[in-house]
């Protein structure tokens, strides 16, 4: 390669550069816009087979957690979950589990029972709730309901989405001491 | 080198890299295990784990997580025996007591293969199927099949 090629090479260089770093931010740029916004509304069935609407809690503070059974994140934060809404559903708050894509008996005997969770866990069979909620930009080469794993969201009275924890945690918030937070100053 | 391929290069190489982050595993290299007939042998295949990724181990140690697991289909007179692991690391999510085991970085699993003595010499095709679920230190993602072809060369 001669001498005269350098300056040209070096700019493409950069140029790629930029474009590589440009991709890798694209997601935290796209989460900012999903707070604030009107929350998806989703009808499924919990592992009693009670049918549950996102409407039935409108007027109260929801909180979701997008979870499968072989999730360490989900597994390490259902029994905090579990905790929240023993503690806060006296203040009008409500917590789901969306279980994605797995059979009812798994998530009954290794989720509900493994954890004792009180509140209602909903079997989303198809992924489709959970690719409902995922912003369209992150993660592109990702199944949509891919993306959603092991985020939490907070959903006002009103029905907007006031938190949501999608690849943003530089660490992740297992004893959910942000959302508790927020509550905290919503309540 | 030829300068448009150098150009194609730097054009494409850092937006490409950026997304093949996920890609949790990827082979290090072709695998191609070389036999003679009548022989036994414990044949590699090494693994790359995409950085800042981990996959479960064998026995990841929980119950309910899902464990790496690696198949190869058969080939008429040449046996594969059972695959044999490599240590794993350990991985504790913060802020929580459960340590679970996993595979990081690189991992090289032994396959033992045996040639029959009367298979004709020559070259097999097989197929290799890694299963396994990979998590970063935020998030976890679909279990995944990484499937590739398996070169058997008999001499």
């Amino acid at each position: 390669m001669t001498v005269k090629l350098f300056l040209p090479l070096s700019l493409l260089f950069l140029l790629a550069f930029s474009f590589s770093v440009k991709a890798q931010n694209n997601s935290t740029k796209k989460f900012s816009t999903m707070k604030d916004t009107e929350a998806p509304s989703f009808s499924l069935e919990d592992i009693t087979g009670k049918k549950i609407n996102s409407s039935d809690y409108r007027g109260k503070y929801l909180v979701i957690h997008f979870a499968t059974t072989w999730c360490p994140f989900c597994n390490a934060e259902a029994p905090n979950l579990e905790q929240l809404y023993k503690d806060y559903k006296a203040k009008g708050v409500e917590v789901l589990i969306i279980d994605v894509k797995e059979d009812k008996k798994l998530v009954s005997d290794l989720l509900v029972n493994k954890f004792k969770l009180s509140f209602p866990v909903l079997l989303d069979t198809e992924g489709k709730v959970a690719a409902s909620f995922a912003p369209d930009d992150v993660l592109p080469d990702l199944a949509r309901d891919e993306v959603m794993l092991a985020s939490n969201l907070l959903i006002d009275p009103e029905g907007k989405i006031i938190f949501f924890s999608l690849l943003d945690s530089k660490n992740f918030d297992a004893k959910l001491v942000e959302l508790k937070r927020l509550l905290d100053e919503r309540l | 080198m030829n300068v448009f391929k150098a150009i194609l290069f730097l054009l494409f190489y850092f937006p490409l890299n950026s997304y093949n982050q996920l890609a949790h595993v990827k082979l290090a290299e072709t695998p191609v295990i070389n036999l003679k007939r009548g022989e036994q042998i414990i044949a590699t295949i090494k693994f790359e784990i995409a950085r800042e990724f981990h996959i479960m181990s064998d026995n990841p140690g929980i119950e309910n997580f899902l464990p790496t697991t690696f198949k190869i289909e058969p080939v008429k007179e040449i046996e594969f025996g059972k695959i044999i692991f490599p240590a794993s690391s350990t991985f504790k999510i913060k802020g929580t007591e459960e340590i679970f085991n996993v595979f990081d970085s690189t991992i090289i699993i032994k396959i033992p293969v045996s040639a029959g003595k009367k298979v004709v010499k020559g070259k097999y095709e097989s197929k290799g199927n890694l299963f396994y679920q990979a998590c970063d230190n935020r998030k976890c993602y679909f279990p995944k099949e990484f499937k590739f072809p398996v070169t058997i060369i008999v001499k």
